[in-house]
């Protein structure tokens, strides 16, 4: 299939320009500094990076800030050129990079556009054909004729957006624009960008939000420090990607405590680094082989099952983190938030943490080990008036006294702070009722899995003061100390057997029993929606309270 | 950079224009009168000075003046304004890949079309001092205009790409062009300048093409002569001028 853009070991370096644009006078100052670190530094940005996106592809680009993503677009576009390597391009670009550069705030709404689609490529012939197509889509109406200046933000953008996507282009270049203009506008950009898709308009994407790289990609590369990861099926990279982020925080916070914490997961589910970036396959299959796991471990302590089974559960509901990442979006608060801390046991917290890069600009994080015991055992010592956004997962239940936790929790919020939790609120202990557990068993028999759906309390559980002591307070205390904004249930016993039980027994790489999981994950809705069952598992999101 | 028809580069090279007349003075009462309103005020100061106190022995003073002055100021305007266009226009070389010389073509083109503008007021002046105008005017303006055009644009295009990167530039252009206003003859006639400086004066391009600028309108002469010199002047140093961008353009994305 014939290529729209193709890279062959790109190479992409930058020099340092500060020692110039900072001055004459700080030039002079340190000369002999400059001299020598003028011939030598430089910032390598691309390391021989080599893909191609073919004709009708939608190809997304992740990974990090600063690992290269930018400057691939850039080269693509032509503002910049490679220091080595071959680009080669097949088709008008248009790029949606910065919507409404160029604009000038002193021209009208109709010049902008006419003088926007001349300066990325059309006559002005062809302008004029598509202006009244502009305007319609920018929903501007009469303020077309005003002078850009008068323009609030949100219409700025819709404005970039509409000449962008109207100039008929072959290629389409974006760049974290998805969210723009209110609700409606972005449900109209969404199904502009699936249009495209469907015309076969080959559009390359970058993006920090998975969601939507994962609904609109056909492959995805990740980058990182210049050079390709992975490109493959988007649910592939980005499970990758996610799972190379966790290593790169957790060990950092966890130094001083790793000497003497006993590693509870198996060293073979540790994919270090280096081994994703030299040899991934070899990697996968390492994990594979943790599918049937020894009996042991907990069903998280391996990250393959744990990551099959999550995206099976919140494929089938769309509960839990894709839920609370939905609204959090929908309530503008992506990107808005400044310092946020997670407290999570080990489960949840992978997914959780990357969709905290996107919520907030920066967070802190405590996961298992000593840390989460202390808190347990009711030492939290948050600093004060400090946290934009607490995200609990899976832990409020295990807390001892959660009316002090919370009251601290509350402290540690700053004014319009929000907090999100994660939770077991079921029968506490996991003590599954008599009605719930017969039910479940029916259904298990059903389907001819031989799994007993008696209560049993895990030692293990017990012994770590890990047991659910304050399942049912959750919501009722959650509810005293703040706003409570919306609760989101999404699982009830057969969720929790399936969590702790079932996908020990079954060969989570078989379809045959993902397709028996989606249906039990379904049967239990509508017996949840019917009051037969009872929900074991919520979302809630809160905010502190307004009135003090 | 992609292929385009020439209708394109028009078009483009048109609009840029457009918007650069449209925004100048678009909030402005008096709006285009401010492009004459600013060379006169200065005529007028330099009339004062030279005229009536120090008694210039040059006739007809105030049309000598503004028929050298007028453009020089397209001239002066164009290369300080073109030391910031790309900065200024930072988002757009950033994100979007069109030919940058463009915009170094509309700042000259807009202060052209400034100065043509004010040709009328010249006009009004050679009436004035009872001259008659001279069918030179028919070939002289245009040819004037072209090289006039190519030189402008040469300092320019150097001088905004050299400043991405050398940011001093601008300083550095506004001090030239003060100081080239001086040894340039505009306020005072070729013929005063001692013997010996002669040669110095008019190895500087600037001096021809003022001093034909204001022969053709004072006294409907043009040496044809000085035209090629300042026509191959002209062609240097748009050449060097267009080199100089050409080898930094691709790192104007880089320094913004």
């Amino acid at each position: 299939m014939a290529f729209a853009v193709k890279f062959e070991n790109v190479y992409k370096e930058y020099p340092f320009y500060q020692h110039i644009t900072a001055g004459f006078k700080s030039f002079l100052l340190n000369l002999n500094k400059n001299i020598l670190s003028l011939k030598k530094s430089k910032f390598t940005a691309l390391k021989g990076v080599s893909f191609e996106v073919k004709k009708g592809e939608t190809f997304g680009i992740i990974g990090r800030n600063g690992s290269g993503k930018s400057t691939i677009l850039g080269l693509i576009v032509g503002v910049i050129k490679q220091d080595r390597g071959v680009i080669k391009t097949n088709g008008k670009i248009s790029s949606l990079l910065e919507l409404g550069a160029g604009f000038h705030p002193d021209l009208s709404g109709i010049e902008n556009i006419i003088l926007n689609g001349i300066l990325m490529g059309n006559t002005r012939d062809e302008m004029l054909k598509k202006v009244d197509e502009i305007i319609e889509f920018s929903e501007l109406g009469d303020f077309i004729y005003q002078p850009l200046r008068t323009y609030s933000s949100g219409m700025y953008v819709r404005l970039g957006f509409s000449v962008a996507v109207h100039i008929e282009p072959e290629i389409l270049i974006v760049d974290e624009i998805l969210a723009v203009g209110d609700l409606n506008f972005q449900e109209k950009c969404q199904k502009k960008m699936t249009e495209f898709k469907e015309s076969g308009t080959t559009i390359v994407i970058v993006s920090h939000d998975m969601m939507s790289i994962a609904k609109l990609c056909d492959r995805v590369a990740w980058i990182d420090s210049g050079g390709i990861m992975a490109i493959e099926e988007p649910k592939e990279v980005i499970m990758k990607y996610i799972k190379y982020l966790d290593q790169q925080i957790t060990p950092s916070i966890y130094e001083d405590q790793a000497v003497d914490e006993p590693k509870i997961q198996p060293a073979t589910a540790e994919l270090s680094v280096s081994q994703i970036d030299s040899d991934f396959s070899q990697a996968t299959e390492e994990s594979e082989s943790l599918s049937q796991p020894s009996k042991s471990l907990s069903w998280w302590d391996s990250p393959q099952i744990m990551k099959q089974c999550v995206e099976i559960i919140t494929g089938v509901t769309g509960s839990s983190d894709i839920y609370f990442y939905e609204f959090l979006k929908k309530q503008y608060l992506i990107g808005s938030l400044k310092q946020g801390l997670s407290i999570s046991n080990r489960l949840r917290g992978i997914e959780s943490n990357f969709i905290l890069y996107d919520i907030c600009k920066s967070f802190d994080i405590i996961h298992e080990g000593d840390k989460i015991t202390e808190l347990i055992g009711g030492k939290s010592n948050f600093k004060k008036d400090y946290y934009d956004l607490f995200l609990c997962i899976d832990i409020l239940h295990r807390i001892e006294n959660l009316e002090v936790f919370l009251q601290d929790i509350d402290n540690s919020l700053k004014n319009k702070g929000i907090i999100i939790a994660l939770e077991y609120i079921g029968p506490a202990n996991f003590q599954c009722s008599q009605k719930d557990s017969e039910i479940a068993g029916m259904i298990l028999k059903g389907l001819d899995i031989p799994i007993s759906t008696e209560p049993t309390v895990d030692s293990t559980i017990l012994s770590d003061k890990t047991n659910s002591v304050n399942s049912t307070n959750v919501i009722p205390l959650m509810k005293r100390f703040f706003d409570i904004v919306a609760i989101r249930y999404f699982g009830g016993p057969l969720y929790d057997l399936l969590l702790n039980k079932i996908v020990h027994n079954l060969d989570m790489n078989d379809g045959k029993n993902i397709e028996i999981i989606k249906i039990i994950v379904q049967m239990e809705q509508v017996l949840i929606k019917e009051r037969i069952l009872d929900n074991y598992y919520a979302c809630i999101i809160a905010g502190k309270k307004s009135d003090k | 950079m992609g292929q385009h028809s020439f209708k394109y580069y028009r078009d483009l090279v048109i609009s840029l224009t457009q918007k650069e007349l449209k925004v100048r003075y678009k909030r402005s009462f008096l709006g285009y009168l401010w492009s004459i309103a600013n060379p006169l005020a200065l005529a007028l100061v330099f009339f004062i000075a030279f005229k009536i106190f120090m008694k210039i022995p040059i006739e007809n003073y105030t049309l000598f003046l503004i028929s050298g002055l007028f453009p020089w100021q397209w001239f002066s305007n164009s290369v300080n304004t073109s030391a910031t266009v790309f900065v200024i226009n930072a988002p757009l070389i950033k994100k979007v890949n069109f030919r940058r010389e463009v915009l170094i073509i509309a700042t000259v083109l807009n202060d052209m079309i400034h100065f043509l503008l004010s040709i009328p007021v010249i006009v009004l002046f050679v009436y004035f001092y009872g001259i008659k105008p001279s069918l030179l005017w028919f070939v002289g303006i245009p040819l004037l205009l072209i090289i006039s055009f190519i030189m402008t644009f040469g300092f320019s295009i150097a001088i905004s790409a050299i400043n991405l990167f050398f940011r001093d530039m601008e300083r550095i252009v506004s001090i030239f062009t003060t100081l080239m206003f001086y040894v340039t003859p505009i306020i005072y006639s070729e013929d005063m300048v001692p013997a010996k400086y002669k040669g110095l004066i008019l190895m500087n391009p600037l001096s021809i093409l003022m001093v034909n600028w204001r022969n053709m309108f004072t006294k409907g002469t043009l040496d044809f002569k000085d035209l090629t010199y300042a026509f191959i002047y002209s062609l240097i140093i748009a050449t060097i001028g267009y080199l100089v961008f050409r080898r930094l353009k691709w790192r104007f994305a880089e320094v913004l």
